[in-house]
């Protein structure tokens, strides 16, 4: 009476389910984009303000888009590791 | 007996060791050039680039480490030499050695090991301790948490970005023939992908180890200014 079936799925479905979350997962760029574009503004507005620290800025600029970046990359690795099953 | 060199080790590693060598190299040619020197001479052409930039870095450290700043020169700007080389190594035909999971992960591994060692040496083990347990002992796992997940959220960030362009640089050379991938290879994508992209990273990684090596060695230091 008891007898336990082993659901198993369509390989094809398993795939286009993980590409739909690595879709999903790649939206983490949304917000890594936001941020990259606030740093970028508010650079501009300190180099119109003082333009003789422009050097400085950039290097503080571009380091702080690099760590706004990460969260990105994190949603694009997982996207890779989806793809792949 | 031969030892086989090229058993079964990923494009990225062995590329990794190719930019070891070149390293040693050109700091042996370019150390034994500026050693023959006379001091009091002027210093021209490539030897004086190398000179200068070095000089940067080196000034860039002291702004951290103040007198301390000869203890830690070297390993972070070995680090910056190594990662400069790799992220352009795809300029010589190589593998990038950062898109092989591995060697970022040894990233990681150093940045911690470099981080927590000389925490450990500089501020003694029972300082060290109390640091991480600065504002209350309840808050000594979350410090603890963040001491490891930083160095590896660092070793993240260099391979998410090496792999991102690599995989966009092999999409566009599906996509276009062979001519048209030679244009954008020499033109667009690795001027963006490799010069611009690469050194960046490797610019910030450099900074971020530095920042947080002077934090675990003058953690009394940075709560007081």
């Amino acid at each position: 009476m008891f007898v336990l079936t082993e659901v198993v799925f369509n390989q094809d479905f398993v795939s286009g389910l993980a590409a739909f979350g690595a879709g999903i997962a790649i939206m983490t760029g949304v917000g890594a984009g936001i941020g990259q574009g606030f740093a970028a503004g508010k650079a501009v507005e300190a180099v119109g303000r003082q333009p003789e620290a422009s050097g400085k800025i950039t290097t503080t600029m571009l380091v702080g888009q690099a760590m706004a970046e990460t969260t990105g990359l994190y949603g694009l690795i997982i996207a890779f590791v989806l793809i792949g099953q | 007996m031969m030892i086989e060199l090229t058993y079964d080790f990923s494009p990225g590693f062995k590329a990794s060791i190719v930019v070891t060598l070149i390293i040693i190299v050109l700091s042996i040619v370019v150390g034994r050039r500026i050693e023959k020197k006379d001091p009091t001479a002027p210093i021209k052409g490539p030897l004086f680039v190398v000179v200068m930039v070095f000089d940067m870095l080196n000034s860039f450290i002291k702004q951290f480490y103040g007198e301390e700043w000869r203890r830690f020169a070297p390993i972070l700007i070995a680090v910056l030499m190594f990662l400069v080389f790799a992220n352009t190594a795809t300029l010589i035909g190589l593998e990038t050695p950062l898109a092989s999971f591995s060697v970022a992960i040894t990233f990681s591994i150093i940045a911690f090991l470099i981080i927590q060692v000389s925490g450990l040496i500089v501020r003694r083990p029972l300082q060290r301790f109390k640091d991480l347990s600065s504002p209350s002992v309840l808050l000594l796992p979350v410090n603890v948490i963040s001491e490891i997940s930083t160095p590896f959220a660092m070793g993240l960030r260099l391979f998410g970005n090496l792999l991102s362009g690599s995989v966009i640089a092999a999409i566009i050379f599906n996509l276009l023939g062979s001519f048209g991938s030679l244009i954008a290879t020499a033109g667009i994508l690795h001027p963006i992908f490799n010069l611009g992209f690469g050194l960046i990273q490797a610019f910030v990684y450099f900074m971020l180890l530095t920042i947080f090596l002077a934090m675990s060695v003058e953690a009394e230091g940075v709560s007081d200014s």
